[in-house]
């Protein structure tokens, strides 16, 4: 009797770990799918994105109303979080990406909707801007991290910290305050004001905090931010950029949750 | 006994104030309702009760959309038509009805070379200001002294003295059908140079690679933007190689260097070939243009935008000018 119980809750446990991990599949960018992630996005979105996705929503009309960040007006503008080069738009992973886990700080996660209600409300607000429609965007390599961080490269990441000027605005030692952003002079694409991140805190990292996460930052820029891309710049210098990640990286507290 | 005689007295007067407070209450209720409608049976009035009165804080935000204005539809809360790139431009669809070239503007003599005067229309002119000319901006460098001066003198408008031609003006016709040329692109440069872009201002045709490249010993960033969308926003280190990008879309693009907030330029970008730049006396020169109406306009970055009419003949020279005011 307790082998049958102990066999049945083997397979319970398997089933629902094979539920849970199955990735839904994107669904078909028909008609009945944009009126599917229609209703989603009313319920879900429109808040803050507005009814007709331009970022003016009642909740949103207050959020980034004298400085940035404002909702993403998704008719016209850029996407920061992205995994394509600067001035693309992003992959629909990239957005089922920030779906899931949200902007620290601003934007919630919405991993509390079935996979298949996120890929819908995904699916309309492509249909939103027409540029959707010109060409599926190509991601950029995010590689994994090809060493661990150590003294040595965290040192050089350092030095490199500074040859590429993020201390102008993210400051000596990332606090965000660097010269550039104390001064004010730092504006997004609305002309609203914007500080740089805080490197020193994981929750400021909107991109998210992981190694892979910072290169992916580095690499394609925030675009509608002064963040600018290295991706030119890092070319070849797959060790320098890694250095740097692992330097920023140790600017942060959370040390005991250091993943790389 | 006497404190206890005093006690009841007190006990009885509070109790009696109250009643008379309740008394008062149900009274003014009576009045309040009978002053409204004192016709009004009973039904009228549980119905009354139960009629949601209009507020403004208890209705729900949709249903205040019907009756009362959101924040959105209220005028003084409505955004600010948004600017091209930060520029205050005139509506490029306004027009003026086609009419003839004006006899009484000063003509002004150009040349117009033999090789193309007998191979089909050409359309010359020249862009004038005869008013008052602006100081340059001065702008104090806070960052990067060595390389780009204590102070940076910036002149948008540049007119000749004698001519009062004003040069970096775009001069553009459209021509209203779809061209179809083999004009090879040519490659636009955005060269980052003693902290400004050079050159300032430039058009160039859809499609064509943009050439970023910085000469400076230190770090600058060229941020390009169409509308407030980023186009292309890349870190350019010293020495390092030049990045290049096409511009596909047709317009106005901003660039600025973040790092240093006085680095700004511009590109205009057409889908056509019938575009020119003015030169250091304010003259442009266009070809090619198939004949008939043509709406012709003028961008410059400080004076803005100008608009005129013209009729192109199968050959021959028409001869413009536009003088911003």
């Amino acid at each position: 009797m307790s082998k049958r119980i102990t066999v049945l809750a083997a397979v319970l446990i398997f089933l629902a770990g094979e539920t849970s991990g199955v990735l839904a599949m994107k669904p078909e960018e028909t008609r009945a799918a944009r009126e599917k992630g229609k209703i989603i996005y009313e319920r879900s979105c429109m808040l803050c994105h507005g009814e007709d996705g331009k970022g003016d929503g009642p909740a949103g009309w207050f959020i980034g109303r004298f400085s940035s960040p404002h909702p993403r007006d998704f008719t016209a503008e850029n996407y920061k979080f992205r995994s394509t080069a600067s001035g693309d738009l992003p992959t629909d992973q990239d957005l089922f990406r920030t779906v899931t886990q949200g902007i620290p700080g601003y934007m919630p996660s919405f991993s509390g909707l079935a996979e298949e209600e996120r890929w819908a409300a995904i699916v309309y607000v492509k249909s939103l801007n027409p540029m959707f429609k010109e060409g599926q965007p190509t991601p950029m390599a995010i590689p994994e991290p090809p060493y661990p961080p150590s003294d040595a490269s965290i040192e050089n990441g350092r030095k490199l910290y500074f040859k590429y000027s993020c201390h102008s605005c993210h400051g000596d030692n990332g606090y965000g305050d660097g010269p550039e952003s104390i001064k004010g002079n730092l504006k997004d694409a609305r002309g609203l004001p914007i500080s740089a991140g805080n490197l020193s805190d994981r929750s400021s990292l909107k991109n998210g905090a992981t190694s892979r996460d910072i290169y992916r930052s580095l690499m394609t820029g925030l675009d509608g931010t002064p963040m600018p891309s290295f991706a030119d710049s890092l070319n070849g210098k797959e060790k320098e950029a890694w250095d740097l990640v692992y330097y920023i990286l140790s600017l942060s507290s959370e040390r005991g949750f250091f993943r790389w | 006994m006497v404190g206890c005689s005093s006690h009841r007295m007190l006990r009885s007067g509070v109790s009696a104030f109250i009643a008379a407070l309740q008394v008062l209450a149900i009274a003014s209720m009576g009045t309040g309702v009978h002053a409204a409608d004192s016709s009004r049976s009973m039904y009228d009035l549980e119905k009354s009760v139960k009629e949601p009165k209009p507020s403004k804080s208890l209705a729900p935000i949709r249903k205040q959309t019907q009756k009362n204005p959101t924040p959105l539809d209220r005028e003084r809360w409505k955004k600010p038509v948004p600017l091209q790139n930060g520029i205050k431009l005139d509506k490029p669809q306004a027009i003026p009805p086609p009419k003839p070239v004006d006899s009484n503007l000063p003509k002004v003599e150009l040349p117009v070379t033999q090789d193309t005067a007998g191979a089909g229309p050409v359309v010359v002119g020249r862009v004038v200001y005869r008013g008052t000319l602006p100081p340059p901006t001065q702008m104090e460098v806070t960052r990067d002294v060595e390389v780009c001066g204590p102070v940076v003198n910036i002149v948008p408008l540049s007119v000749d003295p004698v001519s009062h031609g004003v040069r970096n003006a775009i001069v553009h016709i459209g021509v209203r059908q779809e061209i179809t040329d083999d004009v090879p692109l040519q490659v636009s440069v955005v060269k980052n140079q003693q902290c400004a872009f050079y050159p300032r201002v430039a058009a160039l045709r859809t499609g064509a690679q943009t050439e970023i490249s910085n000469d400076d010993p230190l770090m600058h960033n060229t941020n390009m933007t169409i509308n407030s969308r980023t186009v292309l926003n890349v870190a350019l280190v010293a020495g390092g190689n030049p990045i290049r990008k096409p511009l596909k879309k047709e317009g106005l693009y901003l660039i600025k260097c973040n790092v240093h907030k006085f680095m700004e330029a511009y590109r205009y970008v057409f889908d056509d070939p019938f575009f020119d730049q003015t030169n250091e006396t304010g003259q442009f020169r266009i070809v090619g243009l198939p004949p008939g109406f043509h709406a012709v306009s003028v961008w410059h970055e400080t004076l803005g935008v100008l608009h005129k009419e013209i009729q192109v003949p199968v050959r021959g020279t028409v001869t413009l000018e536009f003088e911003f005011k």
